[in-house]
């Protein structure tokens, strides 16, 4: 069994006529205060969209039917669920019988949050350290010879050095505390 | 011309970051906590370095510093001024990220967590192994909300 849903009309190409029309009121509030996370995090809504109806549904959904319920794009959500698998916030699920794949949420907040800060933060945080390391007065601001300047430029990379480091040690404790 | 004399800091000016960093005291002084600041309104531009006050008619006092002081005398307290300053800036970016944007959505978050009953509003919630697992994910939804409006202010504290 996939789903409760009633399986949307794949003949008609409204979404309104198919799948969002199947969805509930609580289903709806569950994706809206995903698609508000979401974008907080300044990722993009269909991921909201998708973890909140995975999240809303209590069974696992297969993926033609998140395409239907939410009316997005396949590439739409074939790179979603690419990207919330990669963080651990989506799992795949075999159900005996189906050949097709399903999908299910991680509700583990430990899980979400440090999967989010390794795949997504942490790469960030290694990039902006590796270029804040990189730069120097003397190279990178060659154009600046008042040496007063040049002293407040060189202290507010000192503080951009000190801040990514500083985020380094909070961000992943925080995903502990959270967890 | 402006009649009231407004706090600006300078392009130098590390302490800058809002505008209520620049704030009036009772008594009218005003207190800039940049390292390098001006004060605008008289149409002078008079330099203000950390810590120190600066009165409406442009006399700078700080511990027991007459004002006019040359820059070398005020620079231990530029110095611990400009650190101060660091420290601060960072708190305020975190603390003003957290308070302008992450807060509201915890509150909505909040709002629309507490009015989502499992057996009602879901299309999916038919048999009772569904409701159960409904109920369950929409309390721990809850959780989530209440831990997050804990820890995220705590982080917002530790990163500044």
């Amino acid at each position: 069994m996939e789903t409760l849903i009633p399986a949307p009309d794949s003949q008609s190409p409204d979404p309104d006529a198919t799948g969002q029309r199947l969805l509930g009121t609580g289903e709806r509030e569950v994706i809206t205060i995903f698609v508000e996370l979401a974008q907080t995090l300044g990722l993009p809504k269909s991921l909201g969209e998708i973890y909140g109806l995975l999240y809303a549904v209590p069974r696992p959904l297969a993926f033609q039917s998140i395409v239907d319920l939410l009316g997005l794009s396949k590439g739409s959500v074939s790179q979603g669920l690419r990207f919330l698998r990669n963080v651990g916030a989506v799992k795949p699920v075999v159900i005996s019988g189906d050949r097709r794949e399903f999908y299910e949420p991680e509700t583990e907040l430990r899980k979400l949050v440090s999967g989010f800060i390794r795949e997504s933060v942490q790469p960030q945080l290694d990039r902006w350290g590796e270029r804040a390391k990189g730069l120097d007065t003397g190279d990178a601001f060659a154009a600046i010879n008042n040496a007063v300047d040049r002293k407040v430029v060189a202290s507010r990379l000192e503080k951009l050095r000190k801040w990514q480091k500083r985020a380094s040690v909070v961000l992943p404790t925080m995903g502990k505390l959270l967890g | 011309m402006i009649s009231e004399p407004v706090i600006t800091c300078s392009a130098l000016c590390l302490g800058h970051f809002e505008p209520d960093v620049a704030r009036q005291r009772e008594d009218g002084r005003r207190i800039c906590r940049g390292p390098q600041t001006s004060v605008q309104g008289d149409a002078t531009r008079v330099p203000v370095w950390a810590g120190k006050e600066q009165t409406d008619g442009g006399r700078e006092r700080v511990d027991g510093v007459a004002g006019g002081a040359a820059p070398e005398q005020s620079a231990g307290v530029t110095n611990a001024g400009a650190l101060w300053a660091q420290k601060e800036q960072m708190r305020k970016l975190v603390a003003g990220y957290i308070r302008e944007s992450v807060q509201p959505q915890l509150d909505r978050w909040g709002e629309r967590s507490k009015n989502l009953k499992a057996n009602v509003q879901f299309a999916a919630a038919g048999e009772l192994g569904d409701r159960k697992v409904l109920a369950s994910r929409l309390e721990k939804l809850r959780k989530w909300q209440r831990r997050a409006a804990v820890v995220l202010p705590t982080m917002g504290r530790l990163l500044g």
